[in-house]
């Protein structure tokens, strides 16, 4: 075979034909940069935990950390890349680790997306138009999740893109053998696909899932065998890597870190109850609904939307169990879903105007191959739509509510607290029970973290057990479990705000007051801090200012003497 | 599929339906062994159709936050206990029971046309584990998301054949336009009952659509008397007496439109709280369904009707955004049925060769659901009666006995200070424990208001809300108070139930205890409400 020629079709065609998905892949970066200083609050955790990391800090030991040490590894390069910027005028805020961010994902948005344009060149050619469709798709699909950009959801729905890809241009009918180029490009989609996917324990039998749906649609048993081989050898790294680890780390991790955050799926939390309490992802849903319908109805193009309905439904599964609430962890279900959506409604109008072509007599027959790809455009301009709303819906409530009523009885915005209170580089400690706001709104303003707890969560989540007198072999631990651990919470706390104080205390008024009240802070509290005022997250809990908690507001102690600290 | 001779399909089928009816007589004699087992709030449809027939206006003289087809449809049940002297709890589940048989029936009535067919026996599994799932309804027994699932059921079976979608339904044999039509007109019974209800029908048709697009299945006698049905209840809105109308369009529909959200939950709360497992069991089917479509689509029409069924009811229960269990029943009955599919999908492609071996397994398996059932059913019975005690409904004006446990904790105290011809007044944002005790003794609602929704919700809107035309809700908030005025005044209600939390405090800090209840004395707490005597 030629060089010029891919399965005997010229390559300048090939090219030609993918034209349009390389002009929307720069559409999609051009309004993802537009974004590109935000992070998604796990992001900004993960950012958090990798920068200790760097600083000789270790996980789960150092500082609390309660997910795979993959997620923390991915994020090095991001920290090391903006210490680049740290020498820049201005450096030293959260717009570095944001930028360096965005450009990371960029780089590993387009390693995918060439990927998937090479694993089209060497297709058999005879999928038609399918290929450009689902790129298409894919290319869109990322939309609508600009403030979501490069969480571990992401990451993973762009991992297993390649895999899903390959199967979606394959043919029922293809030659055993398959050729040496599909073959090669099947084993590093694979690998993609597990390396990603490993980035996320519920995420981890993913491949496997998907290469077994492909298997049964291409007839092909030998790409089971492969997939469980894939998954099998990633079960084995990430089970070797936990034995290698320090015997602290994995001491504490089994002896009470995996256990807390294991409650999550056992312990209900009331502070998710109510309208306004967690972002309304309702439309995840109904895409979801809408995208299933599709699936289950696509007789010719099964070989892409099954394996992709497979991913969303894990998806919705892997929220559903989470309990998060953050849009974060809808990702990888709500991307397959659109996907879906895209594919299923073009597939879905091109056959009404194949089947019924007296609906589209309005429309010139020469130009009725058009109608599914307009029908598409304004899918996507819903997609866009979300991130703008929330974005313009955040701008206006910070306006009206910093020069209304709330400006009056004294309240300013988080951000602004944090801004006014402290200096760059600072240490700054924002104590609410849950990951967002502290993660990402310290990061962005570029204040140091607190030592040990990077967010405020653990607590929130042994406060939860707690109050709820759990008993601790409800969660399989002995009696006081529950107990204890909310004892070495309150010590490490004690220590790490004695040691070394933060120049400014931004505590949420109700479940962190009181545990700050029950577990003897008051007075400590007291003699060191004064009460500045008080701070609101303004937000109308949709990204890129997203929470799970009743959004109490926040009270402001900053250190009486900043000598006072070592 | 197995090719199936005619006889082993009749034996099939007629399994199907035995196991069916017997699963119908477990429903019976639940229902006739517990003849006081009420729930709330179907309880208080009663009520209002109780009113309805002692000639009270719905929105006028009798005030409910629904639209009106379920109190109509409640008509039935109180005119069978009035004509035949049953408690009206009874009737209720027995009308119920007869709907569901009604359903069963008519559904094997249309597979008839699939005799010899492998993906018809399939279908007549699905409608032995649909009576399954109703023979065991309890607490969601007759609301109206179960009504909407007993009159739908056969539609949708209906709709499938039309279309045709498994590969040997394709020269199924036709279907009478008398059956036809009065499935249509059941289906339009139910779906009008809520507007949401449309939503999951039109998706499961667009489900069909897509597997077999093709417009003649549109053009049937079902789907037109659906359209009719649905047309004329919309229509008789318009030969309402106009009282009624603007009680429900000027003065139900606002306070509820603004106030909708006292009711609901986060959409976190809906999704990964007391309904998590529902979920996770819908995702798991999904996901198996999905392998199978892998495996061989074309035989998984079925499977992909009963999951578009559970997905687009999983998208109405979060569109309504309240957490209430009987908005997830037809969730859950699309996951059974689902599972019964891909079950029944499983068995047919592994005997695919073995016609005697499929009909035996089928029959096996109808008949264990059925004893199954009945075995339940009798070890229910009998750990009921070494666990409760009897209760003689002589005190409630019924011949016969009930277990304690059927009787609401408010009876005994309605009992003990009323006669039948009292009246007795609930203020609570809880239909329980008003209804069913009210139901159960007899006794008529002391106001217009059988419970204090409106009342709340006016107070909610009043206080929380902003950005909205205040006074004309406030001017509600006063109209509704001296509506409750005038009753008590009016009825004399000789026992006013006001709930400890929260309904006390609204109404303390509406005056009303000083304003209403000066002929009233506190006589006592209990079931969390507080308990108001008429001093004379």
């Amino acid at each position: 075979m030629s060089s010029s020629s891919v399965a005997g079709r010229p390559l300048r065609q090939i090219k030609k034909e993918q034209r349009p998905a390389v002009v929307l892949a720069f559409v999609v970066v051009l309004f993802q940069s537009a974004f590109a200083l935000n992070l998604s609050p796990t992001t900004a955790y993960q950012l958090s935990a990798a920068a200790a990391v760097l600083n000789g800090a270790v996980p789960f030991v150092s500082f609390y950390f309660d997910e795979l040490p993959t997620q923390i590894m991915v994020r090095l390069p991001e920290v090391l890349l903006s210490r680049l910027w740290q020498y820049w005028p201005g450096g030293n805020c959260g717009a570095p680790l944001a930028l360096s961010h965005y450009l990371l994902t960029l780089v590993y948005q387009f390693f995918v997306f060439a990927f998937c344009l090479r694993i089209w060149r060497r297709s058999s050619g005879r999928a038609g138009g399918r290929p450009l469709l689902y790129l298409l798709a894919l290319l869109g699909a990322q939309l609508p999740f600009v403030f979501q950009l490069g969480c571990v959801q992401h990451l993973v729905f762009l991992g297993l893109v390649p895999l899903v890809f390959w199967g979606a241009v394959s043919e029922s009918g293809e030659a055993e053998p398959l050729s040496s180029g599909r073959r090669q490009d099947f084993a590093l989609a694979l690998l993609t696909a597990s390396a990603a996917a490993s980035l996320s324990l519920p995420c981890l039998p993913l491949p496997f899932l998907i290469v077994s749906a492909q298997a049964s649609l291409l007839a092909r048993p030998s790409l089971f065998a492969w997939g469980g081989l894939a998954f099998s050898m990633v079960l084995l790294l990430l089970f070797g890597g936990f034995q290698l680890m320090p015997p602290s780390c994995a001491s504490e991790l089994t002896q009470w870190i995996l256990t807390l955050r294991g409650s999550v799926y056992k312990v209900e939390n009331m502070m998710v109850f109510g309208i306004g309490t967690s972002p309304d992802r309702r439309d995840f849903i109904y895409c979801l609904t809408a995208s299933l319908l599709l699936a289950f109805g696509s007789g010719r193009e099964r070989l892409g939307m099954i394996p992709l309905a497979v991913v969303a439904v894990w998806g919705f599964l892997v929220y559903t169990v989470s309990y998060s609430g953050l849009s974060d962890f809808l990702v990888l279900g709500y991307m397959s879903a659109l996907v879906l959506l895209f594919c299923g409604s073009f597939c879905f109008v091109e056959m009404l105007t194949r089947v019924f072509p007296r609906l589209f007599v309005a429309v010139k027959r020469e130009r009725r191959s058009l109608v599914p790809w307009l029908v598409l455009l304004l899918l996507w301009f819903g997609a866009v739509a979300m991130p703008v709303r929330g974005s313009l819906m955040l701008t206006s409530q910070i306006r009206d509510e910093g020069a209304g009523a709330l400006a009056d009885c004294g309240y300013i915005d988080l951000r602004r607290a944090i801004e006014e209170n402290s200096a760059p580089g600072e240490r700054v400690f924002l104590l609410n029970g849950r990951l967002a706001p502290a993660c990402p709104e310290l990061l962005l303003s570029g204040r140091q973290h607190f030592s040990y707890f990077l967010s405020g969560e653990p607590l929130g989540l042994v406060s939860n057990l707690v109050r709820q007198k759990v008993d601790g072999l409800w969660l399989a631990r002995h009696s006081q479990f529950v107990k204890e651990t909310d004892e070495l919470l309150a010590g490490r706390l004690r220590v790490d705000l004695e040691n070394d104080p933060p120049v400014c205390l931004l505590v949420e008024g109700g479940e962190m007051e009181d545990y700050l009240t029950d577990h003897g802070f008051r007075k400590w509290l007291v003699d060191r801090y004064e009460l500045k005022g008080f701070a609101r997250y303004i937000s109308p809990c949709l990204a890129p200012r997203e929470f799970c908690d009743w959004n109490w507001d926040y009270n402001i102690y900053c250190l009486k003497s900043r000598k006072g600290r070592p | 599929m197995p090719a199936l001779s005619s006889r082993a399909w009749d034996l099939s089928y007629w399994a199907a339906v035995f196991g069916t009816a017997v699963l119908t007589l477990v429903a019976v004699i639940s229902a006739l062994t517990h003849p006081m087992l009420g729930q709330p709030d179907q309880c208080m449809y009663l009520s209002m159709a109780d009113l309805l027939l002692a000639g009270r206006l719905p929105y006028v003289d009798c005030f409910d936050n629904n639209p009106p087809l379920i109190i109509y449809l409640s008509v039935i049940p109180m005119v069978v206990a009035k004509l035949t002297a049953l408690p009206a709890t009874l009737a209720f589940a027995l009308c119920v029971h007869v709907l569901a048989a009604v359903s069963a029936v008519l559904s094997f009535w249309l597979l008839r046309s699939t005799r010899g067919k492998v993906s018809g026996l399939l279908i007549c599994l699905s409608v032995l584990v649909f009576a399954w799932f109703n023979a065991f309804q309890e607490m969601d027994l007759g609301q109206r998301e179960h009504i909407f699932t007993l009159a739908v059921f056969p539609y949708l079976l209906l709709r499938f054949l039309r279309y045709r979608i498994e590969p040997d339904l394709s020269d199924s044999g036709k279907v009478g336009a008398i059956s036809a039509c009065f499935t249509g007109l059941l289906a339009g019974v139910g779906i009008s009952l809520k507007h949401y209800f449309l939503i999951i029908v039109l998706m499961v048709e667009l489900a069909c659509f897509l597997r077999r697009p093709c417009g003649r299945p549109l053009l049937q006698m079902e789907v037109a008397a659906c359209l009719a049905a649905i047309t004329l209840y919309l229509l008789h809105f318009l030969f309402l007496p106009p009282p009624m109308l603007s009680g429900f369009f000027g003065f139900v529909l606002p306070i509820y439109a603004r106030g909708y959200d006292y009711y609901t939950n986060s959409f976190l709360f809906n999704l990964a709280t007391y309904w998590r497992p529902d979920f996770l069991q819908l995702g798991i089917v999904s996901l198996l369904a999905l392998f199978l479509a892998a495996a061989s689509f074309e035989i998984t029409g079925l499977l992909s009707l009963f999951l578009t069924f559970a997905w687009s009811s999983a998208l109405v229960f979060f569109l309504a955004g309240q957490a209430w269990q009987y908005h997830l029943l037809p969730v859950r009955l699309g996951t059974c049925l689902s599972l019964s599919a891909g079950a029944g999908l499983l068995l047919a492609c592994l005997l695919r060769k073995q016609e005697k071996y499929f009909s035996l397994v089928f029959v096996l398996v109808c008949m264990t659901i059925a004893c199954h059932s009945a075995l339940t059913l009798q070890q229910r019975l009998q750990s009921e009666e070494e666990q409760h005690e009897r209760f003689d409904m002589a005190f409630l004006g019924h011949k016969g006995t009930c277990f304690d446990y059927e009787v609401s904790p408010a009876v005994a105290t309605i009992i003990a200070n009323t006669r039948k011809t009292d009246t007795v007044l609930f203020i609570s944002t809880a239909m329980a424990p008003g209804y069913p005790s009210m139901i159960q003794t007899e006794r008529r609602p002391g106001s217009r208001f059988i419970h204090a929704m409106p009342l709340v919700v006016l107070d909610y809107v009043v206080t929380s809300k902003s950005g909205f035309d205040r006074p004309r809700f406030q001017k509600m908030e006063e109209q509704v108070l001296s509506w409750y005025g005038e009753d008590i005044a009016g009825f004399k209600p000789r026992l006013i139930f006001i709930q400890l939390s929260p309904m006390a405090g609204v109404l303390q800090k509406l005056n009303f205890q000083k304003r209403f209840l000066g002929a009233y004395e506190l006589i006592g707490e209990d079931f969390g409400m507080q308990i108001w005597r008429r001093k004379d």
